[in-house]
């Protein structure tokens, strides 16, 4: 499901059901960096509308968190917001390209799933390449919940 | 020139000249309403948006998942979406392409007939359809999956177009 008006009177009366908000966490930098920024930020959007699209039903995809430079707050950020969203959606799932935030998430039990975009991060992605990506994380989240 | 003669044509001027601006106005509103009207590439499921997802050949009585990519053009904006379709070919040789987004919230069924034997599952809510898509009392989806509009032409190569829910196709 979106977080946007067309989907929020199914959302309202379906919000029990919809247990996993997805959320993408942007790494944004400005200045010379931008463009491989704004790169990583189109593949991390893609994957995670198409996660949404094949998920729908349970899904509620939200809007991004974004961070800057250090990994360190933006992590206690998480675990935090986690915290809050789980007394409405028993999973939260934050989808992620930036590898420094698997390294510091160690100690914490925050749900992240962190896409290496490795060389694809140069390209622009294309509709099937979201698709391709967004399959191989499709099972993840069903394993999740067949756990409960 | 007379003052007359000069007033006479300062209206005709203003006249022409709004006569100018409402007819480009009016033209900039009816050209759009006229191509919702009138184009069919506006719509998923014209010719334009069928799409070949192989040879028939590759198909048979087992369910095989084929996915596509179509163009939707929404309004003035264009773009791409990839649709995924169930499809086998009967004894009969009738197609079977059945769309695979559950009929309560919308996630992907699957067909895995180890898990599910003869049966489509969906791991949202354990949803489940027998295997022609008729959803199964007692679980939460409460229509059957749409089927996908299809052709084989000509190529030996099978067509998908629009996905029509059972209710609609009657
Ligand atoms: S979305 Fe398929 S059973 Fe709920």
């Amino acid at each position: 499901m979106k977080w946007d008006q067309a989907s929020v009177e199914t959302y309202l009366k379906n919000w029990e059901v919809i247990d996993t908000a997805l959320i993408p966490v942007i790494k944004v930098e400005l200045g010379s960096q931008a463009a491989e920024s704004i790169n990583r930020a189109a593949w991390v959007y893609g994957i995670a509308n198409q996660l949404e699209e094949q998920l729908a039903g349970r899904v509620i995809l939200l809007p991004a968190i974004p961070y800057t430079h250090t990994a360190e707050p933006v992590i206690n950020y998480l675990v935090s917001f986690a915290e809050e969203m789980s007394q409405k959606a028993s999973n939260v799932i934050y989808l992620t390209a930036e590898q420094e935030l698997r390294e510091k998430d160690a100690f914490n039990p925050i749900k992240l799933l962190v896409i290496d975009l490795a060389e694809k991060a140069i390209q622009q992605p294309s509709t099937q390449d979201l698709f391709d990506v967004a399959q191989k994380y499709v099972p993840f989240l069903i394993r999740l919940w067949q756990k409960g | 020139m007379s003052d007359k003669e000069q007033q006479v044509s300062r209206r005709q001027f203003l006249n022409y000249t709004l006569m100018g601006v409402g007819g480009f106005l009016a033209a900039t509103v009816a050209t759009p309403m006229l191509g919702f009207a009138i184009d069919p590439i506006l719509k998923v499921g014209g010719d334009e948006n069928m799409v070949a997802v192989g040879d028939i050949s590759e198909f048979g009585k087992e369910y095989k998942r084929v996915d596509f990519k179509l163009t939707i053009k929404d309004g003035w904006a264009e773009y791409d979406r990839v649709y995924s379709a169930w499809v086998r070919v009967l004894d009969n040789g009738e197609v079977q392409a059945l769309s695979p987004v559950c009929t309560h919230l919308g996630c992907t069924v699957q067909w895995s007939p180890d898990e599910h034997p003869n049966q489509f599952y969906c791991p949202c809510h354990d949803g489940l359809y027998d295997e022609n898509g008729i959803n199964l009392p007692n679980t939460p989806p409460t229509a059957p999956l749409a089927v996908y509009q299809y052709e084989v032409r000509e190529d030996g190569k099978l067509y998908l177009g629009q996905a029509i829910s059972r209710e609609e196709l009657g």
